[in-house]
């Protein structure tokens, strides 16, 4: 299995295998690496809620801290991504909207797990859309878009330079322009929706594939057992083993 | 309980006969357009067409699937509709965190194989429209093979829920 390669992506320091390759070659190892990687844990003694936790996720060997950048928001206003989104499960997805493929299957299923989570654990997400495009993606384009999915998720944008760091900061590299013969272009986007808990860090990714039943079962664990207030000592879902 | 089922008889017959006109109205060349988002063309066999009701007004994606029930090779090569200024062939590739789409000129379809169009691998996309396609409506989209040839379909707008149900199915 490959592995991923990148900033805090690479070995990991705990010597702990990654269980996850990206690569379009590795779809098929993919499935079995996500079915292979799910974890357990026990919060420790004391914690509130605590109890084991089974996740279908994917799992960065480190991980993946919340940027602390403000952007700008689909009303105009500046949107800082860590004080706003504090306490909330926060699912964050770089993506573009003239992406006919991924970007809107993504936030499709996005919005119809929304719609059918529990409404006390859909209360405690924030969904996050950062465009990768902001040449195209102004705040008007990009909450017309996010409403044919739902009318409460958060859409950013900002300039190309903070649209950059933005995605250095998660480990993306930056947006790479490509024509399509037809007067358009595409922009990279993630190949995966990172879910921060209330640590502000990512322990855990989705990538394209995972069931909607997989995800409303992580995102239940996630929002009623506190797996983001464990001590970052602990031994937790982000730092598995495999097998 | 006879005058109804004498009824249901002649609904029958008047849906076999509407079925039969319809798909004889697509047919041409050697290609069937035999129900919504399926045809025929020489040893092709294209189904489960569907083009997803764009959340961008730009852009809309087609996914299907091709069974080359045949003992040559043939190449997906082109796709055009009306409701389009340009229709291209598309393909996701992910190198490490990232994903980009890139246009592609053919999309393989070796005998005694199915190609798939599905979401994060190939698709086909329509670019300019002029027209926005919405759920329940059809499009008309014409597939060009390099062997076997044209074919012109209905294919059905579905939202990405019903894709999402249809793909999970059994």
């Amino acid at each position: 299995m490959r592995m991923l390669s990148g900033l805090r992506w690479g070995t990991s320091r705990t010597g702990r295998r990654l269980a996850v390759g990206l690569t379009i070659a590795a779809l098929a190892v993919f499935a079995a690496a996500c079915g292979a990687s799910k974890a357990s844990t026990s919060a420790p003694e004391g914690a509130p809620s605590s109890g084991a936790v089974t996740l279908h996720g994917a799992f960065p060997t480190a991980p993946v801290p919340k940027p602390n950048l403000t952007l700008t928001d689909t009303s105009g206003q500046p949107f800082n991504l860590v004080q706003q989104t504090q306490g909330k499960i926060t699912l964050v997805y770089f993506g573009y909207t003239h992406c006919p493929d991924v970007c809107p299957a993504t936030m499709a299923e996005l919005g119809t797990i929304m719609k059918q989570l529990p409404s006390d654990v859909a209360r405690q997400i924030a969904v996050v859309f950062i465009t990768t495009d902001p040449a195209r993606d102004t705040p008007q384009v990009i909450r017309e878009w996010l409403d044919h999915f739902s009318t409460s998720f958060i859409g950013l944008t900002g300039t190309e330079a903070q649209i950059a760091q933005a995605q250095q900061a998660v480990g993306l590299p930056p947006a790479q322009k490509e024509a399509d013969g037809n007067g358009g272009y595409g922009v990279n986007h993630a190949a995966f929706v990172l879910a921060y808990t209330r640590d502000n860090l990512a322990h855990v990714v989705y990538p394209e594939g995972v069931t909607i039943n997989d995800y409303k079962a992580d995102l239940i664990q996630l929002a009623r057992k506190d797996v983001g207030a464990l001590p970052p000592s602990a031994p937790r879902a982000g730092a598995t083993t495999t097998h | 309980m006879t005058r109804v089922r004498i009824q249901l008889g002649a609904a029958i017959v008047a849906a076999i006969v509407l079925a039969v006109v319809i798909a004889s109205a697509y047919a041409g060349g050697g290609a069937k357009a035999s129900s919504q988002g399926s045809a025929s063309i020489g040893a092709l066999r294209i189904r489960d067409a569907k083009l997803v009701e764009p959340a961008s007004p730009d852009q809309a994606v087609i996914y299907l699937t091709v069974r080359n029930t045949g003992n040559t090779d043939d190449e997906l090569i082109g796709v055009t509709s009306s409701i389009a200024g340009a229709g291209m062939l598309m393909r996701e590739e992910t190198q490490g965190l990232a994903t980009q789409m890139l246009p592609v000129q053919d999309i393989a379809v070796p005998a005694h194989s199915t190609a798939t169009l599905k979401v994060g691998g190939f698709h086909a996309m329509l670019v300019n429209l002029n027209s926005v396609p919405h759920r329940g409506e059809t499009v008309p989209v014409t597939l060009r093979f390099a062997r076997a040839g044209e074919v012109t379909l209905r294919v059905p707008v579905v939202t990405y829920e019903q894709l999402e149900q249809s793909n999970s199915g059994p």
